[in-house]
C-alpha cells in the first residue's frame, strides 16, 4: 500500500492554539472601546451583514462536519439529527 | 426592517438571514446579534433572534447537491469506494406573525446515492437491498419570541427518518444585548434522541439501537470597531450509544491464515469484521471570526476554529474570506478554508494480525473521515435581489487523501 500524505496536524494544532488563544483574549480586551452608535452605520452594510454569513456558515459547516472527524462550532451542536456525524 | 429568508439545504440546514437597512445610529446595526445562541444547531437552522416586522412572510425553495467521486476506491479508505452523492430539494416557510413572536417550518427531503449502500448488493442473501435506505426526510419546526428590547429566545423540535433511522430533536437558545448593542451573550442547547437499525456491510441486521446527542454553546458578539465586529463562542458535547457507522468495516490483512475477502477495491487476504467505537464522545470546539470593513463594498474575515475530543482527534481550521458588493446589488462572497485533524485514536489505515478477526483491536476503524488528512477548499457564493432573491453556491474541496468532493446549493426565496 502506497503512503500518503496526511499533513501535519498534531503540531500545527498545538501551534494554532498558542496563536488563536491569545489573539481570542486581545480581540476581547480590545471591546472594552464602546464605538458610539453613530460610528456603527458601516456594520449594516450588506457586505458586513454576519447574519448573512450564519447561513452560509450552516451549510457549509453541515458539509464539513458530516465528512471530518471534527464535528462543533458556531451553528452546529456536533451530533445527532442526521444520523451523519 | 426588510427580511429576507434563507435557508440553506444540503443535508439540512436553515436559518434567517437578516439584512438591515442601510441607515446611522443605533438603528442601523441589527448584526449577529445571537452568536450561537439564536441557532438552531444540528438540523443547522439559526436564526431566531432576527425579528421582522408583524405580517412579514415568506417562502424558499432551495436544492442542494453535493457529490464525492471515489470511483476504484482510490481516495481515503483503500478497500473501499467511498462515492456519495446527495441530492437535496427544501420547502421553507416563514411567518413573523407578531412583532414578538414568529416561526418556520422546514421539509427537505434527500436521495441519498453512495458506493457504500450500493455495496450490500454484493450480498444477495442481505436482509436489505441497497436501493431501499436511501431516502431521507425532515421536518423542522422553529420558533422565535422576543421577549424585550433586549432578549430573545428561540425553540424548535424536529423529527427525521429514513429506512434505517430516526431523529427526535428538541432544542433553544437565549440571547442577550448589553451596552447600545455593542455586544450580546448567548446561551444555546440542544437534545437528539436517535434510534438507529444497524444494517452490517454485509446486509445484516442488528436489533435497534439508540443515540443520544446533547450540546451546549456560549456566544459572544462584539463590535470591535466602527467597521469591524466579531463573534467567538465555545461548543461542549456529548454523545452516547451507537456511533459507530453500521456498515462500515475494517480488513484484517493476513496473507498466511486468511482468504480472499470478496467485493474490494483492491485484491486483499485475510479477514472483514464490523467497525467497533466507544459508545461515548466529548467534544469541545473554540471558534470565532473577525470581519472588517475595507469600505462600503468590501469586506474581508478571518474565522477560524479549534477542535479537540476524547477520541484522540484534535484539529483546527482557519477560513480567510473576502466579500464584495457590485454596483448591480450583486453580493460574492469568496472564501478559502484550510483544514487539518490527528487521527482518531481507533484508526489505521491497515490492521494486520495473526489469526482471525479476533486478533484485532477491541476499538477500531478504517473510516478515512476519522484518520489524519488536511483539506483546502475554495468556495464562492453569489446572491442578488431582495424581496425575490437568488442565490448559488459553488465548492471545491481537496482532500490530502484523494476524497475530494464538491459541493453546490442554489435558492429562490419570496418575501412579502
Amino acid at each position: 500500500m502506497l503512503p500518503r500524505d496526511h499533513g501535519a496536524g498534531p503540531t500545527l494544532a498545538k501551534n494554532m492554539r498558542k496563536i488563536l488563544i491569545p489573539l481570542a483574549l486581545l480581540l476581547a480586551a480590545s471591546s472594552c472601546n464602546t464605538v458610539e452608535f453613530y460610528e456603527k452605520g458601516e456594520l449594516s452594510s450588506p457586505v458586513m451583514d454576519m447574519g448573512q454569513e450564519r447561513t452560509l456558515s450552516a451549510f457549509h459547516q453541515k458539509v464539513h462536519y458530516s465528512t471530518e472527524g471534527a464535528a462543533g462550532g458556531l451553528g452546529t451542536t456536533a451530533g445527532g439529527g442526521c444520523g451523519c456525524y | 426592517m426588510l427580511l429576507v429568508r434563507t435557508s440553506v439545504a444540503l443535508v439540512g440546514a436553515t436559518c434567517l438571514v437578516s439584512f438591515a437597512p442601510l441607515a446611522t445610529g443605533q438603528d442601523a446595526v441589527d448584526t449577529g446579534a445571537g452568536t450561537g445562541a439564536d441557532t438552531k444547531t444540528a438540523s443547522g437552522k439559526l436564526g431566531a433572534t432576527s425579528h421582522g416586522e408583524a405580517g412579514d412572510q415568506s417562502w424558499t425553495v432551495r436544492l442542494g447537491l453535493y457529490d464525492r467521486d471515489d470511483s476504484g476506491g482510490g481516495g481515503g479508505n483503500p478497500f473501499l469506494d467511498e462515492s456519495l452523492t446527495i441530492i437535496e430539494p427544501a420547502v421553507i416557510y416563514d411567518n413573523q406573525v407578531s412583532d414578538d413572536f414568529g416561526y418556520d417550518v422546514k421539509f427537505s427531503y434527500d436521495l441519498v446515492s453512495s458506493a457504500s449502500i450500493d455495496g450490500l448488493s454484493d450480498y444477495p442473501a442481505s436482509a436489505q437491498s441497497g436501493a431501499s435506505g436511501d431516502n431521507y426526510f425532515s421536518l423542522d419546526f422553529g420558533f422565535r419570541h422576543k421577549l424585550s428590547n433586549t432578549d430573545n429566545l428561540s425553540w424548535h423540535i424536529d423529527v427525521a427518518t429514513e429506512y434505517d433511522y430516526t431523529s427526535f430533536g428538541v432544542g433553544g437558545g437565549w440571547s442577550h444585548e448589553f451596552e447600545e448593542r455593542d455586544a450580546s451573550l448567548s446561551l444555546n442547547l440542544n437534545l437528539y434522541e436517535d434510534i438507529i437499525q444497524p444494517i452490517r456491510f454485509d446486509g445484516s441486521t442488528d436489533a435497534d439501537e439508540s443515540r443520544t446527542s446533547i450540546a451546549g454553546t456560549i456566544g459572544w458578539y462584539q463590535v470591535l470597531g466602527p467597521r469591524t465586529h466579531g463573534e467567538f463562542g465555545l461548543t461542549f458535547s456529548d454523545q452516547s450509544g451507537f456511533l459507530e457507522t453500521a456498515y462500515n468495516y475494517v480488513i484484517e490483512e493476513n496473507s498466511v491464515s486468511g482468504s480472499a475477502v470478496p467485493n474490494q477495491s483492491i485484491p486483499v487476504v485475510g479477514y472483514i469484521d464490523t467497525e467497533e467505537l466507544p459508545d461515548s464522545r466529548t467534544r469541545t470546539a473554540l471558534f470565532g471570526r473577525v470581519r472588517h470593513g475595507l469600505s462600503d463594498t468590501d469586506a474581508i474575515e478571518l474565522g477560524a476554529r479549534l477542535y479537540d475530543d476524547d477520541w484522540g482527534i484534535a484539529a483546527w481550521d482557519l477560513t480567510p474570506r473576502w466579500l464584495h458588493e457590485f454596483e448591480s446589488g450583486l453580493l460574492m462572497d469568496l472564501r478559502y478554508r484550510y483544514y487539518t485533524q490527528d487521527a482518531a485514536d481507533y484508526w489505521s489505515e491497515s490492521f494486520t494480525g495473526t489469526g482471525p478477526t479476533a486478533d484485532l483491536p477491541t476499538f477500531r476503524t478504517q473510516d478515512s473521515d476519522l484518520g489524519e488528512f488536511n483539506s483546502s477548499l475554495l468556495g464562492s457564493h453569489w446572491m442578488w435581489g431582495r424581496e425575490k432573491q437568488w442565490d448559488l453556491g459553488v465548492n471545491y474541496l481537496s482532500r490530502s487523501d484523494g476524497l475530494d468532493h464538491i459541493f453546490l446549493s442554489l435558492g429562490w426565496t419570496t418575501s412579502y
